[in-house]
């Protein structure tokens, strides 16, 4: 996918990614974290750094009027994490029904290159279903084909 | 943040580092985390992606 996405920053395990985001607000640092569930199940956990507080804060909206550029970015350390960890699976749930929408639209926009190279499955009505547009889905589920 | 660059794929926007924050311990981190392995052991694994324990 040829996107525009910001630089990363990532760590030798290839777990962790910074990168900053560049608008309006100023730069904004974004944490990209895969955090093992199990041996081979990781939570894609993404937030804003509070340099103040020292701690992650992923309930604010930055509106730092980048947001398809954030959503590359991130897609990029996906791409990255699971090039490192080919038998992964990345369980990612928004933490809001909103951005769970913004994630399932942004798949959908980029479904033919996606499909090619991941199966991707959602949570919906409780149970869980290949992706498919036209559904809110409460999680997914991404691994390579 | 002091970071040393390690390489830069010319391909690739990702920069690696020996010197990044751990932010594994990060109190909002585990709690995703948490809740993630809360949400797969009420709802389940689809069946194929689900894999048998090592």
């Amino acid at each position: 996918m040829n996107l525009e996405k910001y630089d990363l920053l990532s760590n030798e395990s290839r777990r962790s990614y910074e990168f900053f985001s560049e608008g309006p607000k100023g730069p904004i640092k974004k944490v990209v974290m895969f955090q093992e569930i199990s041996g081979y199940l990781y939570n894609l956990a993404f937030g804003d750094w509070d340099d103040e507080n020292e701690c992650i804060n992923d309930s604010v909206r930055t509106n730092n009027l980048d947001r398809d550029k954030v959503l590359a970015s991130v897609a990029s350390a996906v791409l990255d994490f699971i090039s490192f960890h080919k038998d992964a699976l990345i369980f990612a749930k928004g933490s809001t029904p909103e951005k769970n929408r913004l994630y399932q639209m942004s798949i959908r926009r980029h479904w033919p290159e996606i499909s090619r190279l991941f199966d991707i499955v959602g949570f919906c009505r409780n149970r869980w279903e290949d992706f498919q547009s036209g559904r809110n889905y409460e999680a997914f589920l991404i691994k390579l084909k | 943040m002091t970071s040393i660059a390690m390489k830069k794929n010319k391909t690739s926007n990702i920069i690696v580092t020996k010197k990044m924050k751990d932010y594994s311990q990060d109190a909002v981190f585990k709690k995703k985390a948490d809740e993630a392995a809360a949400f797969l052991t009420k709802n389940g694994m689809p069946r194929n992606f689900a894999r048998k324990s090592k």
